[in-house]
């Protein structure tokens, strides 16, 4: 599903940036990917001594919620610049290329808005967390703090959805047809 | 403007959006965007103030942590060869009939859709593996093609399911009898399957002949490779609904079992571990987008009271209630031919479900029909994998078997859709197939 955002050739020019962002984002979704298969085992270990008769992993359910959350934060950015994002292409499957690509232009630039509205808000939600001190019920973890996991992330989707609408844009610009 | 005609509105917005390519799950927040700022006279303020815990609210939905734990265990499954032994099982016992290796590439779908919510990744999967042993064995190209694509369904007919999850998170329904009720409905998903390809081998004999006999020590032999696959579906599925384990608790353990067998059995590397942590990310980044548009945009649509409203209208208009229904899934057949399945799901449940609830179905409880409509939902979600235009499944097959044409994968899956479609009519008409084994077990 994942297409070359244009052919080779034209690639060099956009090099570095991509170079570095596809970098970037591959790292936050091994976070992300780490992140969940240590929760996997974390739930393991937590089932296993609850069924012998152990305590299970104290505050295991907040441990699953704050790290998944943030582990799924880490993973869009990766599929934001490989534009894997769903979208409809029944209707739109027929036309020039230079039309899809203006289009994904501006699906690219939406996202990339939308994803920047996300992570000011989620940032001050994060902000506001800290000084209301709000904390998980049964580790006492401050919540604010998985909050503020997810902004980086967002932050990085705002770069990632950026990017492809400028590259978008160059190529459009160098080839209008 | 009254919240009726603003939820329609905001509908055609997003529709629009939808048809120039915008994200569906950017499409869906804008539309909300849209709503809220309407009906504040352009005041931000509510808006900024729900856009606050958005994104950590839906993320850190602990049921939705099912999702990645699914889709990272459909992964090492693909990444771990169980495809391959599962079809060896399969084909050794009914390989020697007619048509013998396609019903047994259907069963070894259904067993693989028991440890994958995906419908591409088991298509994919099982494509790989069977279709050149199906081609090997002079399987006609449209039916070993339309065998697979079919097959392919049973990764979310057969839960898990991540549609289900869905469905569940949508409507506070429980995810462990949704799925016990898809549990039968999978299972005669698959029958039906078979009963076509043996209806297409009895008309052309040429289309899927038989292979030679395998002496029972093979045969025997070839079924431990089942057993790790039967043991995760176990301990997930019964798991869930025995109490001992929440969704998400077994969707761990299921992970971890078929990251346990891939490495073990299937001699998982790095390189594979690599590809099925991207393949996760990308799989759940999807998933999520969507789900933050759609948790955006139910919040404004409520606001405008727009479904209460719908479902109060439709109840008192009285329409016959089946009326409604297949008219329901007439739009799902129509949108499906444009969307994909957990698109439709998330967009429409919130509007339909109360819409369903309101009307009187058989007698049904208000529990049995939302489960009810939940599998009947999944089912005709599940025919836009594999109806053209757009059907995914048609073009992960087809792509596999570059001998054979689109058009005669397109052809040859026709006669499945005719068992969906009749799966679907028998489902509406005759709830237990679904709601039975939720009772007896319950």
């Amino acid at each position: 599903m994942s297409e070359l955002l244009y052919p080779p050739a034209e690639r060099k020019a956009h090099d570095f940036a991509e170079l570095w962002l596809n970098r970037i984002a591959e790292i936050l979704a091994w976070i992300g990917g780490i992140t969940l298969i240590s929760l996997v085992l974390m739930s393991l270990v937590s089932i296993v001594s609850r069924k012998l008769g152990f305590q299970p992993v104290n505050g295991d359910v907040e441990i699953m919620q704050m790290g998944c959350a943030v582990a799924a934060a880490a993973f869009i950015p990766l599929c934001t610049l490989r534009g894997d994002h769903l979208r409809v292409e029944f209707f739109t499957d027929k036309c020039r290329p230079a039309l899809k690509r203006r289009l994904d232009a501006i699906g690219d630039l939406l996202i990339a808005s939308v994803f920047c509205l996300l992570a000011w808000r989620t940032g001050f939600q994060a902000l506001d967390g800290r000084t209301t001190g709000e904390i998980s019920a049964l580790i006492g973890f401050p919540i604010w703090i998985a909050v503020a996991g997810l902004v980086p992330s967002l932050v990085m989707t705002v770069l990632c959805g950026a990017y492809r609408t400028w590259v978008e844009f160059a190529v459009l610009q160098e080839n209008p047809s | 403007m009254s919240g009726v005609e603003l939820g329609l509105a905001a509908f055609g917005i997003l529709m629009a959006l939808l048809v120039v390519r915008i994200p569906i799950g950017i499409a869906m927040f804008l539309a909300a965007a849209g709503i809220y700022l309407v009906l504040n006279r352009g005041d931000t303020t509510s808006l900024l103030y729900t856009m606050n815990n958005l994104v950590y609210a839906r993320l850190s939905n602990y049921d939705l942590a099912v999702i990645p734990l699914f889709i990272l265990m459909g992964q090492f499954a693909t990444h771990g060869g169980l495809s391959k032994s599962l079809f060896h099982a399969a084909g050794s016992l009914i390989g020697h009939i007619r048509g013998g290796l396609a019903m047994a590439s259907t069963a070894a779908c259904a067993a693989f859709g028991a440890i994958c919510g995906s419908s591409l990744a088991t298509a994919a999967t099982m494509g790989q593996v069977a279709l050149p042993e199906l081609r090997r064995n002079n399987y006609s190209g449209r039916l070993a093609t339309g065998t697979l694509a079919a097959g392919g369904t049973l990764g979310i007919l057969i839960p898990p399911s991540v549609p289900l999850v869905i469905y569940a998170v949508l409507t506070q329904e429980s995810i462990g009898k949704l799925f016990v009720a898809a549990v039968i409905p999978g299972i005669v998903a698959a029958l039906g399957y078979m009963a076509v390809i043996r209806i297409i081998v009895t008309l052309d004999k040429d289309a899927g002949p038989a292979s030679p006999k395998l002496p029972w020590s093979q045969r025997i032999k070839a079924q431990f490779g089942v057993l790790p696959v039967l043991l995760v579906f176990v301990v997930v599925i019964v798991g869930i609904y025995g109490g001992w384990a929440n969704p998400t608790e077994a969707a761990s353990i299921g992970a971890a079992a078929c990251g346990l067998i891939a490495v073990i059995s299937g001699g998982m590397r790095l390189k594979d571990l690599k590809q099925s942590i991207v393949g996760t990310a990308i799989a759940t980044a999807m998933i999520f987008l969507v789900l933050i548009g759609a948790d955006l945009l139910n919040s404004a649509l409520a606001l405008t009271q727009m479904p209460t409203e719908l479902a109060a209208w439709v109840k008192n208009s009285g329409m016959p209630p089946l009326l409604v229904l297949f008219t329901i899934i007439g739009i799902y057949v129509l949108l499906g031919c444009v969307m994909d399945s957990l698109a439709m799901i998330l967009l429409t449940v919130p509007i339909f479900y109360p819409v369903i609830l309101g009307l009187d179905f058989f007698g049904l409880s208000a529990g049995d029909k939302s489960i009810w409509f939940g599998i009947v939902a999944l089912m005709v979600v599940e025919i836009g994998l594999v109806h053209p235009p757009v059907g995914m499944n048609l073009y992960v097959i087809n792509k596999l078997a570059d001998d054979v044409p689109m058009k005669e994968t397109a052809l040859g899956v026709l006669p499945f859709l005719a068992s969906d479609l009749l799966r679907i009519v028998a489902l509406v008409f005759f709830p237990p197939l679904c709601l039975w084994l939720v009772h007896v077990t319950g």
